[in-house]
């Protein structure tokens, strides 16, 4: 079975070398955030996710959550894991100070994520839900009600839910039928059903703090006329204790293919007293803080998830002896080689290898200008932080959910048939990776965000926080004969991104279906050349240092960043080209025709 | 309770085998490229240490010989709950036998004043001498209990709970004492909470050089030392699948036994049923 070890060598490449990441210890609040600091609190995350919460991830699978007449309990082990979580702070890690969070930077909580859904995506998930539930309150709640939900979030002991999704109403929540009416003691009355509420109902917690989209009597038709509730699952009392039970109930369990061990409930509201977060009518405001929150999370599952199955997967090829190397044996006292010697072995764990360290790398460049975006002085500085964080959003969701798919089905591929057997854990990643390219927004939708709300906006001011450092880099670069292989390629496959920018913006002026058409295409070309931008200057950082101490290492990044280049950034001209077909070849078949 | 616990840090016993290196110019270990970490059996001791602490009140202080990057050790030590951490650095420290470093540890045991309990793991991580512990019960002339893996308070002293292999044993001792602690199931290390790891990169870790703990010079220069490290070596190892064979479970279990018997790892009077 894989065993995990949290990639903290490449995770402090990326965070000290790559990012430099010392500088958010300069933005107000982050004072304590020091290189030192951070590497310290990684290294004790690295022994929390490996040895409490890795060693359950196969039998939380195994077992699944149990529902019985509304309770629902989770595998064995999973109370215990998550109290040692809660109890080390690590809940509170990014939260704030005033809740009795450690107000760490969000960078920081990043890496943490990652490894967490490396250890134990099914575990991560509760955390995770707490997480986007205490942001949208801090930001939108009233202070009664961040006073009384914040600390018991950011502590752990109460977990929280986004409540959207109902039977007929996934995608387009403009069709939600769960409504609020005026309870008379301030508070309002939910009446409802929701479905596919992960943590809906579990046993980690005293408390669950649910927020329900819901509709105000007489409110506009669509997402113009929806508001957003909190609704605890018991009632908070003043001093911060739980409280008679509300009107918030699971009715049942989903039966899933993967993240057996998350507890995906239908919800049923009846009457619930429920409070308003936010304005009343702009409850999708509200739940885009959850749902930008939610995205980058889902994002970072992929890559958590590519790792755990690269890991699987490279230390098998080392292990398992089959067959001799093609160009004669390289372990000839031994019966066979060890099958990492075989070329197409080494494409699926290269390939595996080289999407994980790049995304990692953009991921983190992320978590970082998230960190800008809400503590820079300057409002330059901070708009212009948050308008990359918004065009990197749904690339970091969607490709990152995909190619984690594909380094999962790779994972399997490289053990073989023994891939596909249960105690073996690999198969376990494929089935995990699978839900991530659906919550929180199908990574189609994701592909309509980039194109259809991101690249417009501000007449392509968010376009311009990526074009421009690129443009930059490549300018830098160009004449340095020893970047050529690196730079090059990225230049090549960057004036194809802007080719295909160009066209996009005009053809879905023209006509929406053709910008339709072409969105995840568009999408794959971007993260395609966000990748070879995050490779090229980590091979810059490289090229000088292999031949110090960790020459290895180095040397390494710089073998990897050689296969990106010429094995996987090649796709970007087959996307550009079916993207420039148009949706004509898509369009034309009738639907009565499928 | 005032406990004092000696952490030493070592390349980390995880790393893998390929990782491993010998200088050639000090046919040394090669620590540059490792990473390093705190013995295991110390990091037991701390455990042991704080449970005492969770239930009694008093200090808890950790000691550790090193290079300035050996801060990061008691920077573990506090972020768990220890109250101080001290560092001893200086030239004279360097390559020091079991006597050399014992005799540093108590110079500056005996400056932090009076102490109930010295603790440490019952062997270094790397070494693995088990040595240090008993020879600083030496230089401060104090009882010495060795393996133990827990300690809880007792009428007029404590009790020590000290593993053997047929079972354990219980003794009652009064401080001051010097305890060397093995790995339990009672004593893992526990994980820090965030908050203490936070506070604990912020507290200053004083550092202690050979003329602040008052290291008799003339003792420490001669003899040199009295355990000499000659070579270091690294071994390979080789290793080899074999079938068992047998149509049934009990075939396969005789041949299996008759397999360890050729080797010696049985003896000849265990007998396959």
């Amino acid at each position: 079975m894989p065993t995990y070890k949290a990639p903290l060598r490449d995770m402090r490449f990326v965070l000290h070398e790559l990012l430099n990441v010392g500088e958010v210890a300069s933005l107000p609040g982050y004072a304590d955030a020091t290189p030192e600091t951070i590497d310290a609190v990684l290294e004790e995350a690295a022994k929390l996710t490996e040895n409490e919460l890795a060693p359950l991830n196969r039998s939380g699978d195994e077992e699944g959550c149990h529902f019985d007449n509304g309770v629902v309990r989770t595998p064995k082990g999973f109370r215990e894991a998550y109290t040692t979580f809660i109890e080390g702070g690590w809940m509170g890690l990014a939260c704030d100070p005033d809740h009795g969070g450690q107000g760490l930077p969000k960078v920081v909580n990043f890496v943490v994520e990652e490894m967490i859904c490396s250890a134990n995506l099914s575990l991560g998930t509760y955390p995770g839900l707490s997480q986007g539930a205490y942001n949208a309150i801090n930001l939108h709640g009233t202070e009664e009600l961040k006073a009384l939900y914040c600390p018991k979030i950011a502590s752990g002991l109460w977990s929280g839910t986004m409540c959207l999704t109902e039977p007929h109403s996934g995608t387009d929540l403009g069709l939600i039928r769960t409504k609020a009416e005026p309870g008379g003691d301030g508070a309002w009355r939910i009446t409802g059903n929701k479905i596919f509420i992960s943590a809906g109902e579990h046993d980690l917690t005293e408390n669950i703090v649910h927020l329900v989209l819901a509709r105000l009597p007489g409110a506009p038709e669509g997402t113009r006329g929806i508001s957003l509730f909190l609704v605890p699952k018991f009632l908070a009392k003043e001093d911060g204790t739980v409280g008679p039970r509300n009107g918030a109930h699971c009715a049942r369990l989903e039966h899933k293919m993967g993240i057996k061990a998350s507890a995906t409930c239908e919800m049923r509201f009846d009457g619930a007293a429920g409070w308003l977060i936010g304005k009343a009518n702009k409850g999708m405001s509200a739940m885009f803080t959850m749902m930008n929150t939610a995205r980058l999370a889902v994002g970072i599952q992929g890559l958590g998830l590519a790792e755990a199955a690269y890991q699987g997967a490279r230390d098998y090829a080392n292990d398992r002896l089959q067959g001799r190397a093609l160009g004669g044996a390289k372990f000839p006292e031994k019966p066979a080689d060890p099958i990492i010697v075989h070329p197409d072995v080494r494409r699926m764990l290269l390939t595996m290898r080289a999407y994980n360290e790049a995304a990692r790398a953009l991921a983190y460049w992320v978590g970082m200008k998230i960190d800008v975006a809400q503590k820079h002085p300057d409002a330059t500085a901070r708009q212009e932080a948050d308008d990359f964080v918004a065009l990197m959003t749904p690339i970091v969701k969607s490709f990152y959910t995909d190619y984690g798919f594909e380094a999962a089905n790779l994972g399997v591929q490289i053990w073989g048939g023994h891939g596909y057997i249960r105690e073996n854990g690999m198969e376990q990643f494929v089935r995990d990776a699978r839900i991530a390219q659906l919550y929180e927004g199908a990574n189609g939708i994701q592909a309509l965000d980039l194109v259809g709300r991101k690249l417009g906006q501000g007449t392509g001011r968010l376009l311009r926080q990526f074009f421009h450092p690129v443009s930059a880099f490549i300018e830098e670069t160009g004449a340095d004969p020893r970047m050529g292989e690196f730079t090059f390629p990225l230049a090549k496959a960057f004036a194809k991104l802007q080719q295909a920018t160009a066209w996009v913006a005009q053809a879905g002026m023209r006509d929406p279906v053709e910008a339709g058409a072409a969105a995840s295409d568009y999408l794959k070309l971007f993260a395609l050349v966000a990748f070879a931008f995050m490779w090229a200057r980590m091979a810059r950082l490289a090229l000088d240092k292999t031949a110090g101490e960790d020459g290895e290492f180095y040397k390494a990044k710089l073998a990897t960043a050689r296969f990106f280049m010429t094995r996987l950034l090649p796709q970007h001209t087959s996307v550009f080209q079916a993207m420039m077909a148009g949706a004509a070849p898509i369009m034309e078949l009738k639907a009565a025709s499928f | 309770m005032n406990i004092v616990v000696c952490i030493k840090q070592i390349v980390d016993p995880e790393a893998p085998d390929r990782t491993f290196a010998i200088d050639p110019v000090t046919s040394r270990q090669d620590r540059n490229r490792l990473s390093l970490v705190a013995s295991p059996f110390d990091l037991n001791a701390c455990e042991v240490a704080l449970r005492l602490r969770d239930g009694l009140g008093g200090q808890l202080t950790a000691l550790t010989i090193g290079p300035p990057e050996a801060t990061q050790v008691l920077r573990q030590a506090l972020g768990l709950g220890f109250g101080a951490g001290v560092l001893l650095n200086d030239p004279s420290f360097h390559d020091a036998d079991p006597f050399k470093t014992a005799y540093v540890l108590s110079r500056a045991i005996r400056k932090l004043g009076p102490i109930d309990l010295i603790l440490t793991g019952c062997e270094s991580g790397d070494m693995a001498g088990a040595a240090v512990g008993p020879l600083i019960a030496e230089e401060l002339a104090i009882g010495c209990i060795t393996y133990a893996s827990r300690i809880s308070a007792a009428r007029n002293g404590l009790e020590i709970h000290r593993t053997l292999s047929h079972g354990y044993e219980l003794l009652h001792a009064s401080p001051p004492l010097v305890v060397t602690v093995i790995s339990d199931h009672a004593n893992g290390p526990r994980l820090p909470k965030l908050r203490d790891l936070l506070a604990s990169a912020k507290q200053p870790i004083p550092v202690w050089t050979a003329l602040d703990i008052g290291i008799d010079v003339e003792r420490f220069a001669v003899p040199p030392m009295k355990v000499k490290e000659c070579t270091v070596v690294v071994t390979t190892r080789e290793r080899a699948c074999a079938w068992i064979v047998g149509e049934t479970v009990q075939e396969q279990a005789r041949d299996l036994v008759r397999r360890l018997r050729d080797r010696h790892i049985l003896g000849s009077e265990t007998r396959p049923s």
